[in-house]
């Protein structure tokens, strides 16, 4: 009986936890960048989750970290559906898969050759905004052999990159309701400030008129 | 002679209370547990019926129909379409969930006037769905006049579980709150024994907690109600107002 119970100990020391606290990782599109979240059922982020981004046949194309918020996030490496696997340790582990519908409703016909440019494969820095990457100026060459086509696409790559930050910006403003806010009290300041403008620019003329 | 006395009070009551069967606020989603390679978008059924007798009313346009994810509420008023449930004028809604966690979604129907029971009814009804793995903010209080917020999750209990819930209105418990109980008996198949059986009746203890064990697998409906603090006229006359606090919770087979 005794035995029993300290094997019963030993398998709720070692099974207990991976059930009470399951991890869960979800994974969306957004342009040619995947975003990944990783999250213990407590509600804890994930940190250093190692994440492994993997084809359908089991062939590693990208591997990287999660950060403080249980963040990573990649460009899509090739398009086909990804199977995207965390392993948090002691046991915890989870997959998401982005399926190629998602990928191609979300970059379209958009040529993956933008993400071998910016390689996602820094886990850090691919979770910064892209703010430093984008300062790199869209390829010159296309300068010199600059079709209407290349342009758009140049134009295009030039655009996702400068807009990331912004595209991420706005997403979590839509998940998180203060910056919503910030943003509406940001807008009221402008129109404010230029209501003020208008006062006293106006007020100046008035008084210029009224000298005439 | 006690029988008598005992069947004539039963009688009475019964006359007194109207119908034995419950009206209840619904809101019944297509899946509840939305895993990732189910359909993600979710369709919810709105309406106004006696769940256990299949037998339904007329819902008119809600007054609103909100879902609530991580402290947000959305407004879904606009995405309803009108259908019919059990041959009466309804409301459904398609949903995408694109994000993991917790979905719970809220109908507050515009006040329904019951000529039987002299009285309007106000069913403030809710439901989660949980998607992707997470299921965080489960047991959030969404600070609805009248609620039920759930002590064990409101999704993945298997038939025979108990469930548990506090009843609050206006954000304090409602104690010894009287909950009425009912299964949503979709393809009819099951006959309640005799009438007291249509609607079960649970009362919550002093700190507003009741307790109840689903007997079958399927939607069930917990209806914990209590008498407004307001009244409506109707055609010149104060009249009282029930209020109900609807959860529904599916229970699964093993």
């Amino acid at each position: 009986m005794k035995k029993l119970l300290a094997s019963l100990l030993v398998f709720f020391l070692l099974a207990g936890p991976s059930l009470a606290h399951k991890v869960n990782i979800f994974a969306w599109m957004e342009g040619d960048t995947v975003y990944t979240e990783s999250k213990f059922s407590g509600g804890k982020m994930v940190r250093n989750g190692k994440i492994y981004i993997f084809d359908q046949s089991g062939k590693l194309l990208v591997e990287g970290m999660t950060n403080e918020e249980g963040e990573y996030s990649f460009k899509v490496p090739q398009k086909t559906a990804l199977v995207i696997s965390l392993d948090a340790t002691m046991g915890h582990a989870d997959t998401w898969t982005v399926t190629l519908d998602e990928i191609m409703e979300a970059m379209g016909d958009t040529p993956v050759g933008a993400a071998a440019e910016a390689p996602a494969v820094e886990p850090a820095k691919a979770e910064q905004p892209a703010v430093t990457e984008t300062v790199q100026s869209a390829p010159a060459h296309v300068m010199q052999t600059a079709t209407a086509h290349e342009i758009q696409i140049a134009m295009e790559k030039a655009l996702d990159k400068k807009l990331k930050p912004i595209t991420r910006m706005l997403v979590d403003a839509q998940e998180d309701k203060p910056k919503v806010s910030d943003i509406l009290g940001g807008i009221g300041y402008i129109f404010g400030l230029a209501g003020l403008a208008a006062y006293l620019h106006y007020r100046r003329k008035i008084k210029e008129l009224e000298e005439v | 002679m006690k029988r008598i006395c005992l069947l004539t009070t039963l009688a009475l009551a019964c006359l007194l209370c109207g119908p034995a069967a419950a009206h209840f606020g619904m809101v019944i989603p297509s899946d509840n547990m939305v895993m990732e390679e189910d359909n993600r978008t979710v369709t919810l059924d709105l309406s106004f019926s006696h769940p256990m007798e299949i037998i339904g009313m007329d819902l008119v346009s809600p007054k609103s129909f909100t879902v609530t994810h991580e402290g947000k509420a959305t407004d879904l008023g606009k995405s309803l379409k009108p259908i019919k449930v059990i041959d009466h004028p309804a409301w459904t809604a398609d949903y995408k969930i694109k994000r993991p966690g917790a979905y719970t979604f809220v109908m507050e129907p515009k006040p329904y006037w019951e000529p039987a029971e002299d009285c309007y009814i106000i069913h403030y009804t809710k439901t989660v769905v949980v998607a992707f793995g997470d299921d965080e903010g489960w047991d959030e209080e969404l600070g609805l006049k009248i609620e039920i917020v759930p002590l064990a999750k409101p999704y993945a209990q298997y038939k025979g579980n108990v469930f548990q819930g506090i009843v609050k209105m206006d954000g304090k418990a409602v104690p010894y709150a009287e909950v009425e109980v009912e299964y949503y008996n979709k393809d009819g198949k099951l006959k309640a024994p005799t009438d007291y059986m249509i609607t079960q009746t649970v009362k919550a203890d002093g700190a507003g907690v009741f307790t109840y064990a689903a007997p079958f697998a399927g939607w069930w409906g917990f209806a914990a109600l209590n008498t407004a603090d307001f009244t409506i006229p109707f055609e010149g006359k104060d009249k009282d107002v029930e209020l109900g606090a609807v959860l529904w919770v599916h229970f699964e087979d093993f």
